[in-house]
């Protein structure tokens, strides 16, 4: 399912092999840099977005993916101001497609007479490799509270969910966040308000 | 001064509530695993490599100087192209230059201007002929 084996080795900077375009240039230099900045910058809480939608690791790897390939194609002229809502925006269909994909799929094989298992769910050995390293009291605190908060947000409606985290994870004001979401800037507020309100519900009692 | 209202302290927990939310977010952040952040890295790089690709607004702007000998040619054609007796005129001269390069550059006309007892007569030849299928002007 992943598509990352097409990719270019990491930590390797793009280079000047194509002849139409010459990295030189400085106006292409510096607006690489920018992008390249611009998405170090953003690419792991965008991850975290994504996994939280989708709830598997490589459907949110593939799902940022296509977010940055798309904002590089199509937006990468804009101003770098613009860059964050609309990365989030493209996210944010690319994370709908999938589900409703996803949604398809799972309708089609709940047809099927049997189940073939899918290759790309098999556990990683070593991920799976119990950890020697004693967690410190503190550290399994904050294990235990983050836990309840993703089991909380994983409760929560899809739109309520992304308001919460593009809120409170990537620092996204009202406004932003609307047209990352493509609604109105009071349906925001109003996802925002309710999120928080079933978070402090489930959370509340775990929290004090 | 009003005194603060029961809704100051439900904002001060909502505050705080957010506060330790973004906390345990930004930590879960700085816990992605390695492999995640390698196919991260190679995912940006590829999305700026696609960026560079693409032609610079400055750069579409080098084309500007073709676009517009193009466009003047064009507009050059449509200017002359109602008055087509000059057009004509235009054509026929430039067949006959060529025609009198042809000759000049033809093999066997230098040996005629090479040949003594010639004297040139092949040329005012040409020339007579050249002026004979000339259509009259009326003048």
């Amino acid at each position: 399912m992943s598509g990352f084996a097409t990719l270019a080795p990491p930590y390797s900077m793009p280079s000047a092999s194509n002849g139409d375009v010459e990295l030189s240039d400085s106006t292409t230099n510096s607006q690489s840099r920018a992008l390249n900045q611009f998405l170090a910058g953003v690419e792991l809480k965008a991850f975290k977005i994504a996994q939280a939608a989708l709830r598997h690791e490589d459907d949110a790897l593939d799902a940022v993916q296509d977010a940055m390939l798309q904002l590089a194609r199509a937006y990468s002229e804009r101003p770098a101001e613009e860059w964050k809502p609309l990365f989030y925006r493209i996210l944010e269909n690319r994370i709908r497609d999938m589900q409703r994909r996803r949604t398809v799929r799972g309708r089609v094989i709940s047809w099927l007479p049997f189940r073939a298992d899918d290759e790309d769910d098999e556990q990683d050995p070593i991920a799976q490799a119990p950890s020697f390293d004693p967690q410190p009291p503190r550290k399994l605190e904050i294990a235990e509270a983050m836990g309840a908060l993703e089991k909380a947000l994983e409760a929560l409606p899809r739109r309520q969910q992304q308001v919460f985290l593009l809120r409170t994870l990537e620092g996204l004001d009202v406004a932003e966040t609307a047209t990352a979401m493509g609604c109105s800037e009071g349906s925001v507020k109003t996802h925002y308000f309710r999120a928080l309100q079933s978070l402090r519900a489930q959370l509340g009692d775990f929290w004090t | 001064m009003s005194p603060p209202g029961p809704g100051a302290h439900t904002e001060e927990m909502a505050g705080e509530f957010e506060q330790r939310a973004r906390a345990l977010l930004e930590d879960s952040v700085l816990r992605i695993d390695g492999r995640v952040r390698s196919h991260l890295n190679q995912a940006r790089y590829a999305a700026v490599e696609e960026a560079s690709r693409r032609p610079s607004f400055w750069r579409r702007f080098s084309l500007m100087p073709v676009a517009s000998a193009v466009a003047a040619a064009v507009l050059v054609a449509l200017v002359l192209w109602p008055h087509s007796h000059q057009g004509d005129a235009i054509i026929e001269s430039v067949h006959r230059t060529v025609e009198d390069l042809d000759l000049l550059a033809d093999g066997v006309a230098l040996d005629l201007v090479s040949d003594e007892t010639d004297g040139g007569a092949f040329y005012e030849w040409a020339v007579e002929q050249s002026d004979s299928n000339e259509p009259s002007t009326g003048a």
